[in-house]
């Protein structure tokens, strides 16, 4: 299969402060799988994912190494180059779907702005093609979420939203960082659904996530970060069955409060 | 905070401002050479000398020992009328909002009424009420302004009455009254100090403008307003005896706008 | 003992073209708290679950219904009174940095229900925020810090401390670990477990995670929409829930290793 996302020997670090937030990171995310990043707050796991879409302002920030899509560098892209691939071939998904949203706009004209950036079609069929998008995410009455404001909505309706409106532009890579942290068990069982159904359209997904109870459900392969640097790699399976790490091993009984036999009868 | 306000260059250059007027203001029958009343017919309009350092005006005074005591008088009305509104704020401004419902329903009506009368109106009516007088400009500023730092108090109030901390010191068996005066009032504090000491700016020019229309303060007073006001009519042949006192209030202004500024700049919190 | 008959909140809110629409956010809710042991309240984001905390803490009023509190009932105190009362109920919300007044240091933020509800000496107060740090396993110099330079981990144990100061017979936790870091929050859990163990007061763990309530309490209540519909003691399996509603929420828990991975819901 091939290499969708490469990244090799990313370093980010402050400007004018030599100890570096993330170390030589390498990993790639390829086409079909899932890769889940695990950390705890201060892992460096979202500068991350901000560095591959290039969110990170370069006054503040020093980015090294590289990140390939489909062999080409997005750190030396031009401006223009790099803003024609992210949001088009690498769409990201983010943690509070309250801010990704203009409180001011309603989500039909969100859906339409978003494809007529990227594409040629004409406003009729931008909207049809959002509202078939939302459909496919399993949510009803889509005309009248169309029409509604952001605010109107629940954090977990506005998450699918956002995942349409991510998917609508048939991206090769999807990044969550932290997708389903705001919301309820129930929210969150359909979210992850619905990564699954992407990974099986051939889309390469990157999950950042503290919780290993996503990784068990949705990640091929796993990345276990600590300040800012790998400390474990390796399957699901491996990761799950033969930690070999303290802190791995400390993150997975964190994770799950009560015994096995308890809670697996069901 | 403290640390931060003498890391600033330009909060540094507001309070030495604010330092020298003050100073000035304090030793003014030190520093002046002559007596700012003493009239002197002969020696009207005569240029700078070592007796008289900015020269006379029309009556034979000294500029420059009018333009000394005149900092007694901007100062002296501006800072004590300042702190009387701040007190009277937020007594006022910080009930209402806390307790909510109709009570600060009421006082928004009430406050809106006040609003909807200008300043100045509101002081020229007075002024021809209570009569001309320093104390008299004073009331009638306190009058006239206190809606508008009430209000300025309400709003953060109304905003800090939301922080969870204001519900866990309820639980921890605060009542209203502490909450307010141990909770409310020290973390809205700092906003305020903002907005007071380019308050103080503000009034500095308003009590100003008031003299310089003849409202309040006797001919004759060496306030810089009122010195202006007196130099109008010399525009054309002596134009130096509008520019001295416009040259202070200009300097004793900027000195707190640019400590107010500066102060605004360290309490909000950087973009990054 | 604390017991809830019948309790009701309901709000007023205008919808999209202006007509009034009545929330039920809490809707005839009945329950008894014993003294000396604990309970966990599972519900989803918007089920009511942080409008029943503030009312069991009478910080806001009920539409209708009674809490009662050793046979007081709560709606017949007067404010003092019911200032009082706290004393004998307490409150460990979500955020700690928020739920912490950022001017005051750390010692003023612990020592204020000791004054507040207790006449005690200075050195008596010192001794005893000095005794509650050490019992939240920080170290003494964290009194004289400012809520934002502790990190949220601590945070959190400031604000347990501050609970616990008092003695008293009822804390309520609002989703008091959620947000934190998995190995803080464990942490966290077992610190409350053995201080209660120590205390011998009664919690009430509200969350919405099945996984927390289990492990804090074996008493479980289960919240939809305003309304408590599966009450359940003594647990020792999930397997004993029989509403339907609590077996979705259960079925909506991650899986515990890859090999549980459930192909649909």
């Amino acid at each position: 299969m091939k290499n969708s996302l490469e990244i090799k020997d990313l370093n980010i670090s402050l400007v004018g402060n030599k100890n570096p937030l993330v170390q030589n990171l390498s990993f790639d995310v390829r086409k079909g799988k899932i890769l889940g990043i695990v950390g705890e707050s201060g892992s460096g796991k979202t500068l991350t994912c901000k560095a591959i879409i290039k969110l990170l302002n370069e006054k503040v920030f020093k980015v090294s190494g590289s990140i390939k899509l489909d062999g080409n560098n997005i750190l030396t892209m031009s401006e223009k180059q790099s803003r024609a691939v992210i949001g088009k071939d690498i769409s990201m998904i983010m943690q509070n779907p309250m801010t990704a949203f203009n409180p001011m706009m309603k989500i039909g004209q969100h859906i339409v702005e978003t494809i007529k950036a990227h594409t040629e079609l004409t406003k009729k069929q931008a909207y049809a093609l959002g509202s078939s998008a939302l459909e496919e995410m399993n949510l009803q009455r889509v005309a009248e979420i169309m029409n509604s404001y952001p605010h109107t909505l629940s954090g977990g309706m506005l998450q699918r939203v956002m995942i349409a409106i991510a998917l609508m532009l048939e991206p090769s890579i999807i990044i969550a960082d932290e997708a389903t942290t705001a919301l309820d068990v129930k929210n969150q069982a359909i979210i992850l659904e619905q990564f699954q159904r992407m990974r099986d359209i051939g889309i390469g997904l990157l999950v950042v996530t503290h919780d290993f109870g996503v990784i068990a459900q949705v990640a091929d392969d796993v990345l276990v970060m600590k300040a800012g640097e790998i400390i474990e790699q390796g399957s699901v399976y491996q990761i799950f069955y033969n930690p070999k790490t303290e802190y791995t091993k400390e993150l997975l009984q964190s994770r799950f409060l009560v015994d096995e036999e308890q809670l697996c009868l069901v | 905070m403290l640390k931060k306000v003498f890391k600033s260059k330009q909060a540094v250059a507001g309070l030495l401002i604010i330092l020298i007027v003050v100073f000035i203001a304090i030793f003014a029958p030190w520093l002046a050479p002559n007596q700012p009343e003493e009239i002197n017919p002969a020696k009207k309009f005569t240029g700078a000398s070592l007796e008289y350092p900015l020269g006379t005006d029309q009556l034979g005074r000294c500029i420059f020992s009018r333009l000394i005591y005149g900092a007694r008088y901007s100062l002296g009305i501006a800072v004590p009328v300042l702190l009387v509104l701040a007190v009277i704020s937020l007594l006022i401004g910080t009930i209402p909002p806390y307790l909510g419902g109709r009570f600060d329903q009421l006082f928004v009506v009430v406050s809106d009424i006040f609003m909807s009368f200008p300043p100045l109106l509101v002081v020229l009516s007075l002024v021809g009420a209570l009569g001309q007088g320093i104390l008299n400009i004073m009331i009638a500023v306190v009058f006239s302004m206190w809606v508008w730092f009430a209000k300025v108090v309400r709003s953060y109030v109304l905003l800090e009455r939301k922080q969870g901390y204001i519900m866990a010191a309820k639980i921890a068996g605060c009542s209203d009254l502490k909450i307010i005066t141990r909770h409310i009032i020290p973390n809205i504090l700092p906003a305020l100090l903002v907005y007071f000491s380019t308050g103080i700016a503000g009034m500095i020019l308003m009590i100003s403008g008031f003299s310089f229309l003849g409202l309040g303060i006797t001919a004759g007073v060496p306030e810089w307003g009122a010195m202006l006001s007196s130099g109008k009519a010399y525009l054309y042949s002596h134009p130096l005896l509008l520019v001295y006192p416009g040259l202070f209030i200009l300097f004793t202004a900027t000195g707190f706008n640019l400590f107010g500024e500066a102060l605004r700049d360290i309490i909000s919190p950087e973009e990054v | 003992m604390l017991s809830v008959k019948n309790l009701a909140k309901q709000y007023t809110c205008r919808d999209k073209k202006g007509r009034k629409t009545i929330v039920k956010a809490v809707d005839d809710v009945s329950f008894i708290l014993e003294e000396k042991k604990s309970y966990s309240l599972v519900g989803e984001s918007g089920s009511g679950k942080s409008t029943l905390a503030r009312l069991l803490l009478y910080i806001e009023k009920p539409t209708s219904g009674q809490i009662k509190i050793d046979q007081l009932d709560l709606a017949k105190m007067s404010t003092r009174e019911l200032r009082n009362k706290r004393a004998d109920i307490q409150m460990v919300m979500q955020d700690g940095q928020s739920s912490l007044d950022p001017s005051l240091k750390i010692y003023d933020s612990i020592a204020e229900p000791l004054r507040n509800f207790l006449k005690i000496s200075k050195k008596e107060e010192k001794r005893r925020v000095e005794a509650l740090i050490s019992k939240v396993e920080l170290p003494l110099a964290v009194l004289d810090r400012l809520p934002h330079q502790l990190s949220g981990g601590q945070q959190k144990r400031v604000t347990i401390a501050r609970a616990i100061s008092i003695n008293p017979k009822f804390i309520v936790f609002d989703e008091a670990v959620s947000g934190l870091d998995v190995t803080v929050r464990k942490k966290i859990l077992d610190l409350l477990l053995r201080l209660r163990d120590e205390s011998g007061s009664s919690y009430l763990f509200i969350t919405h995670d099945i996984d927390v309530a289990m492990y804090m309490a074996r008493n479980i209540l289960i919240m939809k929409d305003g309304k408590i519909v599966e009450q359940l003691e003594n647990i020792s399996s999930l397997t004993e829930f029989k509403h339907d509603y609590s077996k979705v929420l259960i079925r909506s828990l991650p899986p515990r290793t890859p090999g549980h991975r459930q192909v649909k819901i």
